[in-house]
């Protein structure tokens, strides 16, 4: 009798524990790369650490850093710029850019619409230096680049050095047509698994092709939208590489990130303020979370999931 | 409406789905498209709906050519095995859906979804969306749907596929009323014979994309054409034997071997010369038991269907099923003597398949 009940008692603690082997795996890998490393960086935010003061002379400044950011000239300049870059390579590529082209893909021959995913795929798979020279390649200085050579000469003007004279379009361009390619897949496959009875009874209703992409596969695909949105808005926040790489943040294509990076790791003057990198750092940090909860609050986050359909 | 299909004729990057198959379908008429599963009847319905484009033949709506026209310019309203209602829409949203694409005013729309949310009685539904309620109201709704428009045909393709057994009876009567009362031309694609029995006008029997029948219920069950209809149509399925044909003595007999020798009726002599053996089938209806025949044989399995009991028994290699009134409370093992109304036999050609009795 007693045995058994502590058979049942060691089931019990058995099956209390079994979520946490189950969320194990993936709960290691958020507190190693992302809380520490978020404590980390709130942590050094609070000092004066740079490469003048080393590991061991830093001292505490509190909010130091912070009130250095409110106050500091670039502040606006940088805020700004990242603000429309954000938004703009969002809305029109990576978002707005793979809609379009998953709406396409699905409504021609699948061939077709395969074909046309690969090249997308392209910017991708090729390594961002390679990628970015070709796109240095494609604007370089007068009278070379394939622009000034195949376009702007033959048909008369005069050629320029395009990635400062149009630098915010050719760092929207460089990350659009990467991003793009995300959303491309996650939109594509949601499409396609929408009924196809819906999509034949629509077409009975009556309803045109955009009409079918309003009332329809938009609604239908909300989901994906959503975390597609979500997703991107905050790696184009946190992403500098290819903006470094074409103009190291010359022309005024200093977003946020790249910022912090320079301050922190790698700038002419040779001193690396890691106390104020690491703050430019938490605020990206800060503003992401907040984004995120706006993100799930607008597109009803609560609803989208569901109950789970095994009980415990 | 009146529609016609002619030599209509559907291939798949060079497979032949649907095979020049010619029906017209008078206005009002009920017609349902019966076949097994990919025989080519729901790709057929998609050509009629202006789904798929036909890669041969003809579609012509009241004589006028529609092959090129697109579902929405030709009048017509579908219902689907799956209800394909919208999810993210109320119901109100799913009826009124065709009249708000067209913008037709908001007055008119809830007019409209009134008329028909009393005549699917769905008007308590209006305000839930579509996984809040059961298949049966699901497929009021759709049906609701497909009637706002005030359709000239009706599309169904399996509508009650989806739905339990009892709900399915219900829903079979109702539509048919439905279409009865409104007089919409309506063409009903499924597999199941009873419904195509029970609801249609007429019948048109598609096996791998041909056209084997197309003609009114009863003949079909009486008079089948082919073997493939026989065995199809009626339940439980018709008992197939292969018979020899001879004569002896001026009658004719069927020999089925193993000792069991029928005589054939004049009314049911074959028309054309049959090769050698030749299939013959008969309902297990019309074996009754009569324990003064010749025919004796032991009963292997008894299937309780409540009027019936169908029976299962064996001759040597021959099997019979056949069906009696439970009252008699046979038991597997009894003895029971068999005899064949030979009236309502059929005989069928075995390399063609064609019936010998009905050309």
């Amino acid at each position: 009798m007693k045995e058994k009940k502590e058979a049942t008692e060691t089931k019990k603690l058995s099956t209390r524990l079994e979520w946490f082997w189950f969320l194990f795996p993936s709960l290691l890998l958020i507190v190693l790369f992302f809380f520490l490393p978020v404590i980390i960086t709130i942590f050094v935010s609070g000092t004066n650490m740079s490469s003048s003061t080393g590991f061991n002379n830093w001292k505490w400044i509190g909010l130091d850093n912070y009130k250095m950011i409110a106050i500091h000239p670039e502040t606006p300049k940088h805020l700004w710029l990242t603000v429309k870059y954000v938004a703009v390579t969002l809305v029109f590529f990576n978002v707005g850019m793979a809609l379009v082209i998953s709406l396409i893909t699905t409504h021609i021959s699948q061939g077709a619409g395969f074909f046309f995913r690969a090249l997308w795929l392209l910017p991708r798979i090729t390594p961002t230096v390679i990628y970015v020279m070709m796109w240095k390649f494609l604007g370089a200085n007068a009278p070379y680049g394939v622009i000034n050579q195949l376009f702007v000469q033959p048909l008369g003007f005069t050629p320029q050095d395009w990635v400062p004279a149009a630098s915010f379009l050719f760092i929207v361009l460089v990350n659009g047509y990467i991003g793009a390619s995300f959303g491309m897949i996650i939109f594509t496959s949601a499409i396609e698994a929408i009924p196809k009875d819906i999509m034949i009874a629509s077409l009975v209703d009556g309803a045109s092709f955009m009409q079918r992409v309003r009332y329809v596969i938009l609604p239908y695909i909300k989901w994906p939208l959503l975390f597609v949105t979500t997703y991107q808005t905050l790696s184009l926040m946190t992403s500098f590489e290819q903006i470094l790489v074409l103009t190291n943040g010359e022309f005024n294509t200093e977003v946020w990130s790249l910022w912090a990076y320079h301050r922190a790791l790698n700038n002419y003057w040779g001193n690396f303020q890691w106390g104020f990198g690491n703050a430019l750092a938490a605020v990206l940090v800060v503003i992401g979370i907040i984004l995120g909860i706006i993100y799930m609050r607008y597109f009803k986050f609560g609803e989208l999931v569901q109950e789970p359909k095994i009980e415990t | 409406m009146q529609v016609e299909l002619v030599n209509l004729t559907k291939k798949f990057m060079g497979v032949t789905a649907v095979n020049r198959i010619n029906i017209d379908i008078k206005d009002g008429e009920f017609v349902a498209f019966l076949g097994p599963s990919g025989c080519g009847k729901t790709t057929t319905l998609l050509m009629v709906a202006g789904i798929y484009k036909p890669t041969e033949g003809d579609i012509l709506f009241d004589g006028v050519r529609v092959n090129h026209l697109p579902p929405k310019d030709r009048d017509i309203g579908m219902v689907f095995q799956s209800y394909a209602l919208y999810p993210h829409m109320s119901v109100y949203q799913n009826l009124v859906f065709s009249l708000m694409l067209k913008k037709r005013p908001k007055t008119e729309m809830q007019a409209e979804a009134q008329r028909v949310a009393d005549i699917m009685g769905i008007g308590h539904l209006l305000d839930r969306k579509p996984g809040q309620l059961s298949g049966g109201q699901q497929q009021r709704v759709a049906l609701g749907r497909a009637l706002i428009k005030k359709p000239k045909l009706l599309l169904f393709d399996e509508p009650l596929s989806n739905l339990d057994a009892r709900l399915r009876i219900s829903m079979r009567s109702e539509i048919k009323k439905l279409q009865n009362s409104l007089g919409i031309t309506s063409i009903y694609v499924t597999h199941d014979q009873i419904e195509a029995m029970t609801m249609a006008d007429r019948i048109a029997v598609i096996k791998n994309g041909v056209l084997q029948a197309y003609t009114e219920p009863e003949e079909l069950h009486d008079r089948p054409r082919t073997l493939f209809i026989a065995e199809f149509i009626g339940n439980p399925p018709m008992n197939l034997f292969d018979v020899r044909l001879e004569d002896s003595g001026g009658k004719m007999y069927a020999n089925l071997g193993e000792g069991i020798k029928l005589e054939i009726p004049p009314s049911r002599k074959p028309k054309v010369e049959p090769r050698g053996s030749v299939k013959m089938g008969i309902r297990p209806q019309d074996i009754i038991i009569d324990n003064n025949s010749d025919l004796r044989t032991e009963i292997l399995l008894i299937e309780p269907m409540g009027r019936d009991d169908l029976i299962v028994c064996r001759v040597g290699n021959i099997e019979i099923h056949f069906l009696v009134d439970p009252v008699l409370k046979l038991k597997r093992g009894d003895s029971v003597g068999l005899k064949f109304d030979m009236e309502k036999a059929q005989f069928f050609d075995t390399e063609t398949e064609k019936s010998l009795l009905w050309q």
